[in-house]
């Protein structure tokens, strides 16, 4: 089925080789790509790097892409793919919130106490299964629906509605500790 | 609906995914269940917590690195040049194979199994994959080459 897409005219272009609608795609998208893959990664320079590389991938395959979805979603279906090969390869380096100790500060108390509540939260979201994170960042982060994040992510609806049920479990018992402790 | 199924539901119905039916049935069961009304409002709690998390600003150079990327004519001649010679390896694999199968049959079969340690002296395996050769090109602008 064929839905209506905001950057078909652009995509049309770029298919046709015209590099100038291609950039004005990689401008409309780079930023919430970025974001997406800096959430799956949880390292700025891992993420500028692979969201580069999802773009350039994107081009490479443009011909190939018949528009049965959004370009956003084939898009950020390249980023999931590549993400979560990036963060089932490495060894996981996320700690629980509960090991997170804050850093020496002088900032005021509600701000030291507002960059602690989120290290503890982006620990809780970091520790998640890849695929469970990637669910739930495009959920959301990205405000997709579930039909939407099934074409991201290669599932289906069911599929999908199984892992985020599974992340925000166990995002809750991510954030058991900090929740005992006061701090979120 | 007991408070399993309701619980299970919940995710889907704070999304707005539950369809009408399944709508009416949680809320009817949340009118009558304090213990999932509770439950609903600590998942929109930690939704909320969600939000707190901030992501970095988008890397000033990332568009201009990518659309250099992409217009690099190097980007394209490493490329071909891996395809051929994949292509390469994979012609010497098949008349390598060949060759044992011939040299078997002539030796009667005697001589079973590879090197020492069972592997291929080349393996096509150990081309770089398309990831590295995007590295590789990264690389290049990040140097000032792939400009």
């Amino acid at each position: 089925m064929r839905v209506p897409d905001p950057d078909a005219d652009l995509v049309a272009r770029s298919k046709k080789g015209d590099l100038g609608a291609f950039e004005e795609l990689v401008k409309r998208h780079q930023r919430p790509l970025f974001s997406y893959v800096y959430r799956m990664l949880g390292n700025p320079d891992e993420a500028e790097e692979l969201t580069q590389v999802a773009l350039v991938r994107s081009w490479d395959k443009l011909k190939g892409f018949k528009g049965n979805s959004k370009f956003k979603t084939w898009l950020y279906r390249i980023a999931t793919n590549l993400c979560i090969n990036k963060v089932t390869r490495r060894k996981p380096t996320a700690e629980l919130p509960e090991t997170l100790v804050g850093p020496e500060t002088h900032e005021p108390e509600a701000e030291y106490r507002r960059r602690q509540r989120e290290q503890v939260v982006k620990a809780a979201i970091d520790c998640l299964p890849a695929e469970q994170r990637s669910a739930l960042t495009l959920s959301v982060y990205e405000n997709m629906r579930y039909s939407e994040i099934a074409r991201a992510m290669g599932k289906s609806v069911r599929a999908v509605d199984s892992l985020l049920f599974r992340a925000k479990v166990n995002l809750r018992k991510n954030l058991a500790a900090a929740r005992r402790k006061g701090i979120v | 609906m007991k408070c399993k199924k309701a619980i299970r539901l919940l995710p889907a119905y704070l999304d707005a995914e539950a369809d009408e039916g399944r709508k009416s049935e949680i809320e009817r069961h949340l009118a009558g269940c304090a213990a999932c009304r509770q439950e609903l409002e600590s998942l929109k709690a930690d939704m909320e917590l969600c939000a707190l998390v901030e992501v970095p600003e988008l890397p000033p150079f990332l568009p201009t690195r990518t659309m250099a990327e992409i217009r690099s004519p190097e980007r394209g001649r490493v490329l071909a040049g891996i395809l051929v010679r994949r292509a390469l390896a994979g012609a010497a694999a098949t008349v390598l194979v060949a060759a044992g199968v011939w040299a078997g049959s002539l030796l009667g079969g005697e001589i079973q199994g590879g090197s020492e340690n069972g592997s291929s002296w080349y393996s096509v395996e150990n081309e770089p994959s398309l990831e590295d050769i995007y590295g590789l090109a990264l690389g290049d602008v990040e140097n000032g080459e792939g400009r």
